[in-house]
C-alpha cells in the first residue's frame, strides 16, 4: 500500500510523515517518554525540552468519527469525507482523515492503516497529506 | 479561594438575529444603556469595562466607550472564543472582590459571518485537508458519547424541540417558533450525527451585565460563585482542540470549571432551578448536563427524554430557548445566559417563567478548551 512520493506532490506540512515506508512523525520525550503528534519541543505532560522524533505505529482503531457533508472554508477536497480520531497504541490519539471506498464502512473501534494521499492544491499542485483506510476487521 | 458576593445591578440585551449593517459597537451601546438603567446608574458611575468580542477587531470595548462617553476609566477586551463572555464576567467580578472597583460593566457583543466559522484557532495547514472545522469536534464527542452510552439521535432532536419550545417565548431569540423532533430528524446532515437544526447559527448581538459591591438587597441576584478551567493535552474531544492528544485519566474541562463553582458558591447541582448552558449543539447539551452534574455519565439522553429539562420540569435547561434558538454571536452569547438567567431568578421572564426559580447556573465553553461556568442566587 505504501506509496512513493510522486513528482511535483508537496506535504501538507514539512515534519509531519516521511514516505518510505509511510510514517507519521512524532516526539517522544527524553524525560517522561510522553508521545506527541505533531511533533513539539516542550513536552506537554512534564515540560521537559527535548524530545527525539519517533516514527509512530502505522495501524491502529478509530476512537471517534464523523462525517463531513459541506465543504469547510479552505478545504481542498471533495465532500462528503470522514475525519476520525485514531488510537495508534502507546498512548497516543492522532487526528485524521479517514478512508474508505463506502463511508459507511468508518465506524468507532474500526481497524485502520495509515496511507498517504493527495489533494489538488491551490495552484493545482498535489498536496501530500495522510489518513488512516478503514480495513476488515 | 472564597470569594465576597457581588450584585448583578443590571442586566441588558440587544436581540440575537441579523441586523443588516449595524454594527456590534452600535448594538453593544444598546445593551449597555439598557444594563445600566436596570441598575439605577449612569455610565459616568462604572468604574471599568470588560468587552468579550471575538470578531470585532481591535479595541472594541474602547469604541463603546467612544460612543458612550470617554471617562478615562480602565477598559479591557476579553478573547476567550464562545466562553468570552463567561470569561468577562468573571474577570469582572475578581476586579469587584479584589476591592480594586465598586462598580464594573461586562458587556459581550460579535457579528459573524454565515456558515462555518473560518477559525484561527487551527494551524493554517490543517484548512486545506480539511481538518479545520468546528463543529467537527462536537461530532466527535457525541459520537463517541452514542457508542459508549446508546445515547440516540432521537435524543440529540428532543434537545432542539425542548430549546425552540421554550424559545416561543423568548422575543430576543433568532428563532421563535416551535421545530418538531421529527423536522429536525429531517434536516439535512452536516456532521455526522449532527443535523443542521442540531447545530446553533452563527449570528449577531450584544448582552451586558452591571456588577457591584457591597451587600445584597432582598429580591438582589449575586454572583456566588465562579469557576473557569481549561482542556487538558489528554481531552482528546469536545470544543477543545487539542485533538491530537494523550490517552490518560482526565476529568472534563466543564466538570472541573463547575466544581470550582459550585465549592465557592457552598451549593451542588443539585440546588439548582435554571439552568443556561452551551448548546452550540444538542450534543454538547447533552454531555454538559452530566459534567454539570445534573445527572450520572451517560445519562444526558435519558434526561432530556424524561422532560426534566424543559420548563416545568425538574431542572429547567436553556429556557431561553439556548443558542439553538438564539444563534452563537459567541462575544456576546454567555453575556446573554447571564441576562437570561438574572431574569428569571428576578421572576421576569414572562411566558418562559421558571416557577420560583432562586438559584442559577451558567456554563459556556469555547476553542482552546476552555470554560467558564457561574452560578447566580437571588437574596
Amino acid at each position: 500500500m505504501s506509496e512513493v512520493a510522486q513528482g511535483g506532490a508537496t506535504p501538507v506540512r514539512e515534519g509531519l510523515f516521511r514516505e518510505d515506508p509511510p510514517a507519521l512523525l512524532g516526539a517522544r520525550c527524553e524525560n517522561c517518554g510522553a508521545l506527541r503528534f505533531p511533533a513539539l519541543a516542550v513536552c506537554a505532560r512534564c515540560q521537559h525540552e527535548g524530545a527525539s522524533e519517533v516514527a509512530l505505529p502505522d495501524q491502529g482503531r478509530v476512537f471517534t468519527y464523523t462525517i463531513v457533508h459541506a465543504p469547510p472554508p479552505g478545504y481542498a477536497g471533495e465532500v462528503p469525507y470522514a475525519l476520525g480520531v485514531v488510537e495508534l497504541g502507546d498512548g497516543l490519539r492522532v487526528a485524521a482523515t479517514l478512508l474508505a471506498e463506502d463511508l459507511a464502512a468508518v465506524r468507532i473501534s474500526a481497524p485502520c492503516r495509515l496511507e498517504l494521499f493527495d489533494l489538488a492544491g491551490e495552484d493545482g499542485a498535489a498536496l501530500r497529506t495522510y489518513g488512516f483506510r478503514i480495513g476488515e476487521e | 479561594m472564597a470569594m465576597e458576593p457581588t450584585v448583578v445591578s443590571g442586566v441588558g440585551m440587544h436581540p440575537f438575529g441579523r441586523f443588516g449593517d449595524k454594527s456590534p459597537i452600535e448594538m453593544g451601546v444598546e445593551a449597555l444603556r439598557e444594563a445600566l438603567a436596570d441598575a439605577g446608574i449612569a455610565w459616568g458611575e462604572v468604574d471599568a469595562l470588560f468587552c468579550a468580542h471575538m470578531y470585532a477587531g481591535t479595541g472594541a470595548g474602547h469604541k463603546i466607550a467612544t460612543a458612550i462617553g470617554r471617562t478615562g476609566i480602565p477598559i479591557v477586551n476579553v478573547e476567550n472564543a464562545c466562553s468570552s463572555g463567561g470569561a468577562a464576567v468573571s474577570v469582572a467580578r475578581q476586579a469587584i472582590a479584589s476591592g480594586e472597583h465598586g462598580v464594573v460593566a461586562a458587556v459581550g457583543i460579535e457579528k459573524m459571518p454565515r456558515g462555518f466559522m473560518k477559525m484561527d484557532y487551527f494551524e493554517p495547514w490543517r484548512e486545506p485537508i480539511g481538518h479545520a472545522v468546528n463543529p467537527v469536534q462536537f461530532a466527535y464527542a457525541i459520537q463517541r458519547h452514542m457508542y459508549e452510552y446508546g445515547t440516540t439521535e432521537r435524543q440529540l432532536a428532543l434537545v432542539a424541540e425542548k430549546n425552540h419550545r421554550h424559545s416561543v417565548h423568548n422575543p430576543r431569540a433568532m428563532y421563535q417558533k416551535e421545530i418538531s423532533a421529527e423536522e429536525v430528524l429531517a434536516s439535512r446532515m452536516v456532521v455526522d450525527p449532527l443535523r443542521l437544526l442540531m447545530l446553533c447559527t452563527p449570528d449577531e448581538g450584544a448582552a451586558a451585565a452591571i456588577l457591584r459591591a457591597g451587600d445584597a438587597r432582598p429580591g438582589d441576584v449575586s454572583v456566588v460563585g465562579q469557576g473557569m478551567a481549561t482542556a487538558m493535552r489528554s481531552q482528546a474531544i469536545g470544543e477543545h482542540m487539542p485533538t491530537d492528544s494523550t490517552i490518560e485519566p482526565d476529568v472534563p474541562v466543564s466538570r472541573r470549571a463547575a466544581q470550582k463553582a459550585y465549592e465557592q458558591a457552598g451549593l451542588g447541582p443539585d440546588d439548582l432551578d435554571v439552568i443556561e448552558l452551551q448548546d452550540t449543539d444538542a450534543g454538547t447539551e447533552i454531555i454538559a448536563t452530566e459534567e454539570l452534574g445534573l445527572c450520572a455519565p451517560g445519562e444526558g439522553g435519558p434526561l432530556v427524554e424524561s422532560g426534566a429539562t424543559t420548563i416545568g420540569g425538574r431542572i429547567p435547561v436553556n429556557p431561553s430557548g439556548g443558542l439553538l434558538s438564539k444563534g452563537e454571536p459567541v462575544g456576546a452569547s454567555a453575556l446573554g445566559q447571564v441576562f437570561e438567567v438574572v431574569t428569571q431568578l428576578r421572576g421576569r421572564a414572562g411566558a418562559r417563567q421558571v416557577e420560583g426559580a432562586r438559584t442559577g447556573l451558567t456554563h459556556a465553553l469555547g476553542a482552546g478548551g476552555n470554560c467558564s461556568v457561574i452560578v447566580l442566587q437571588r437574596s
